[in-house]
């Protein structure tokens, strides 16, 4: 190729501008679309905590009565039973650090009258739940181990909230509030680089945790539990209120609401969980517990949690629609260069009766072609976004206003993968969409297009 | 040289087979100015076409200034057509959004020359053609005669061995069409072959030689002043 070529190009591109730009807005709105379908998708399966995520584990075990139904998928089992996870944590295995925790929520007061109370959203755990997640702190840092059951009423909270509450500055040691509870403050978290909130398993795309208290505070405060539980009808009568009622009779019963986590770095070391998971499963068998006859376990890093879960089916199926959509706008497309190619046969039979070859002609149309796919990728690109800014809209509408727009907003933002894949789909598109025009025009019979 | 053996070439449909050509045997011997006569569908601008490597023949065999065509592939053929060949064509072809000196420069663009090599044969071509002084106007500014003249310096610019013309003047007026006639009758004489399909007799009988077609086939060949040409 050479700046003939481009200049060829250029020329041709001039030519019936209407088409041209026919072309830039089917494909513009073509891409648009997919992009922003194919960007909520994308944004939901994309992992938590990238950095860590492929040593991180969820563990699960199907515990559940035999009457209850066989679930599709492993990781819509429910969470442990507060004594199973004890069982879990008092397995002896160098290689594995675990983590418990469970979802509550209260509402957190300042000294400070004139700042409203806040109902916030956070997890009940130990301290090695900052270590093996990596979180990052802005001020201060986690409790230690031996707090995690002592009942001492210290907290840890989002950078968020400390804005709120403390309009950002080092609040470390100030006190809170936490259902009349007096508590201290002894960390706050800076942003932690995270895409869902998938320590609660809820992969929550509207908000994250504000608060992180000590398993031991939760229990001994009986803070409310509000994360995702199970029960059977028969433990719910027996315990009653399993959110708020007296949390030591959930803790004894088989309720599953806590989950655990493991951080293992080697595959040894996994198939080594999986084996004492299984042992741990059946001793529990041969004391009358799991009688399902085979109990699922899951042992599953948060990369395949992430997979298995995939994307919502409403977005699947705007995406699926949305995919069908570019194919109509690509062979539109098709139709739209015909004509526009056809149209310039004289200048082109007169071109190869001058001596153009066929592949002259190929390379000037093929420029032509991908120049007018990368202006239809930037214009679809831009309409992406209007796209992306209204379905954040519709989101945050649908949550009646109650999300982060900060974490929201990111399931409905363009990185640049996002950009290039966008460009590139729209190169690689037209490309295949202008073969057929391309070859057309290439193949025109110069001497008939040249007597008239 | 161009030299045509026995070349046949056919148009085919689902239900009939034309002959446009039928073995058609014609030498043109470098520097001739010869005429293409007959009758409107008796296979001239098909031989003109054949001669000039837009279409392809069915049977038989051509040689263009020694080469043997046959079989050559698409680059092969566009590059010999841009080297040897110049066309002119009834209705001047040129292209309306590109200047006199950018429609001089289109089939040495094909030719990887430079800027400046490219600019000394474009306004030396138009020099010869008289045009030298409106090359940036458009091909809407200009008379037909004086589109046609633009059509003949694109159409030497590139120095070709052979000019091949399509009734160049058949879209012209007769003094247009003396003046078209006389500076390619003065190509001729510098040394470019010129092959020109005509209706007009009176145009025929001043080329050296006259070809006559009429169903395909040269029935009549009849020399006019090949005595002074340099065989």
């Amino acid at each position: 190729m050479n700046i003939q070529h481009f200049k060829e190009a250029k020329q041709s591109l001039k030519t019936r501008p209407g088409l041209s730009i026919l072309v830039v807005m089917t494909m513009g709105v073509g891409i648009a679309l997919l992009m922003t379908m194919f960007t909520t998708v994308y944004q939901q399966m994309r992992v938590p905590v990238p950095h860590i995520s492929q040593e991180r584990y969820l563990v699960l075990a199907d515990a559940r009565p035999v009457e209850d139904e066989s679930l599709m998928e492993a990781w819509q089992l429910p969470s442990f039973s507060w004594n199973d996870a004890q069982l879990l944590l008092n397995m002896e295995s160098p290689a594995v650090r675990q983590s418990i925790n469970f979802t509550s929520r209260a509402v957190l007061e300042v000294d400070d009258p004139s700042i409203r109370p806040v109902w916030a959203e956070g997890s009940a755990t130990d301290s090695e739940f900052f270590t093996i997640f990596d979180a990052p702190f802005l001020f201060g840092g986690p409790w230690t181990k031996e707090t995690d059951m002592s009942g001492e009423a210290v907290m840890v909270i989002s950078k968020d909230l400390n804005d709120i509450l403390f309009g950002g500055e080092n609040s470390v040691g100030q006190t809170i509030s936490a259902q009349g509870v007096r508590t201290t403050i002894i960390g706050v978290m800076d942003d932690w680089p995270i895409k869902a909130a998938f320590y609660d398993r809820s992969f929550s795309d509207r908000e994250m945790h504000q608060m992180f208290i000590p398993l031991g505070f939760a229990i001994q405060n009986n803070l409310m539990r509000s994360g995702v539980m199970y029960c059977t009808p028969e433990q719910r009568q027996a315990i009653g209120d399993v959110r708020r009622d007296d949390i030591n009779q959930l803790m004894a019963s088989d309720c599953g609401w806590i989950n655990v986590w493991a951080h293992m770095n080697s595959q040894s070391s996994v198939q080594e969980y999986e084996a004492m998971l299984s042992q741990l499963v059946q001793q529990q068998k041969d004391f009358g517990r799991y009688q399902r006859e085979n109990v699922t376990t899951l042992v599953a890093n948060i990369n395949d949690v992430v997979s298995m879960r995939g994307a919502d089916d409403w977005s699947r199926t705007l995406l699926v629609m949305a995919y069908l959509f570019f194919g109509v706008c690509l062979v539109n497309t098709v139709g739209i260069l015909l004509a526009k190619f056809l149209n310039q046969s004289k200048r082109v039979s007169l071109y190869r009766a001058l001596g153009a070859s066929k592949s002259y002609i190929l390379k000037q149309y093929l420029i032509e072609v991908l120049c007018l796919g990368l202006i239809g990728g930037v214009a679809g690109l831009l309409l992406a976004n209007l796209g992306l800014e209204v379905m954040f809209q519709v989101e945050m509408y649908q949550s009646d206003y109650d999300g982060d727009p900060k974490v929201v907003r990111q399931y409905f933002t363009l990185d640049w993968q996002l950009i290039l894949t966008a460009v590139a789909i729209a190169v690689s598109s037209i490309v295949v969409a202008g073969l057929y025009p391309i070859w057309k025009i290439c193949n025109i019979p110069p001497a008939g297009q040249l007597k008239s | 040289m161009l030299k045509m053996n026995n070349v046949s070439k056919f148009y085919r449909t689902n239900l009939i087979e034309t002959h446009a050509l039928k073995n058609v045997n014609i030498q043109v011997k470098d520097g001739e100015f010869v005429t293409i006569t007959g009758p409107s569908g008796s296979g001239k601008t098909t031989f003109l076409n054949l001669a000039g490597l837009l279409e392809n023949f069915d049977e038989g065999e051509y040689f263009l200034d020694g080469i043997d065509v046959t079989g050559l592939d698409d680059n092969a053929l566009s590059h010999l057509r841009n080297e040897k060949i110049g066309f002119i064509f009834q209705s001047f072809n040129l292209l309306s959004d590109l200047s006199l000196y950018n429609n001089v420069e289109v089939p040495l663009n094909f030719r990887g020359l430079s800027r400046k090599e490219r600019k000394e044969r474009i306004e030396h071509a138009l020099e010869i053609v008289g045009l030298a002084a409106r090359k940036h106007h458009y091909p809407n500014q200009l008379s037909g005669g004086q589109q046609q003249r633009v059509a003949i310096a694109r159409a030497i610019a590139g120095e070709p061995r052979f000019l091949l013309a399509d009734e160049p003047t058949g879209n012209l007026d007769s003094v247009m069409a003396r003046q078209v006639m006389e500076l390619l009758e003065d190509i001729n004489d510098k040394g470019t072959t010129i092959v020109m399909v005509t209706h007009d007799p009176q145009l025929a009988k001043r080329a050296n030689r006259n070809i006559h077609i009429l169903d395909g086939q040269v029935n009549d060949i009849r020399e006019q002043r090949l005595t002074d040409l340099a065989v």
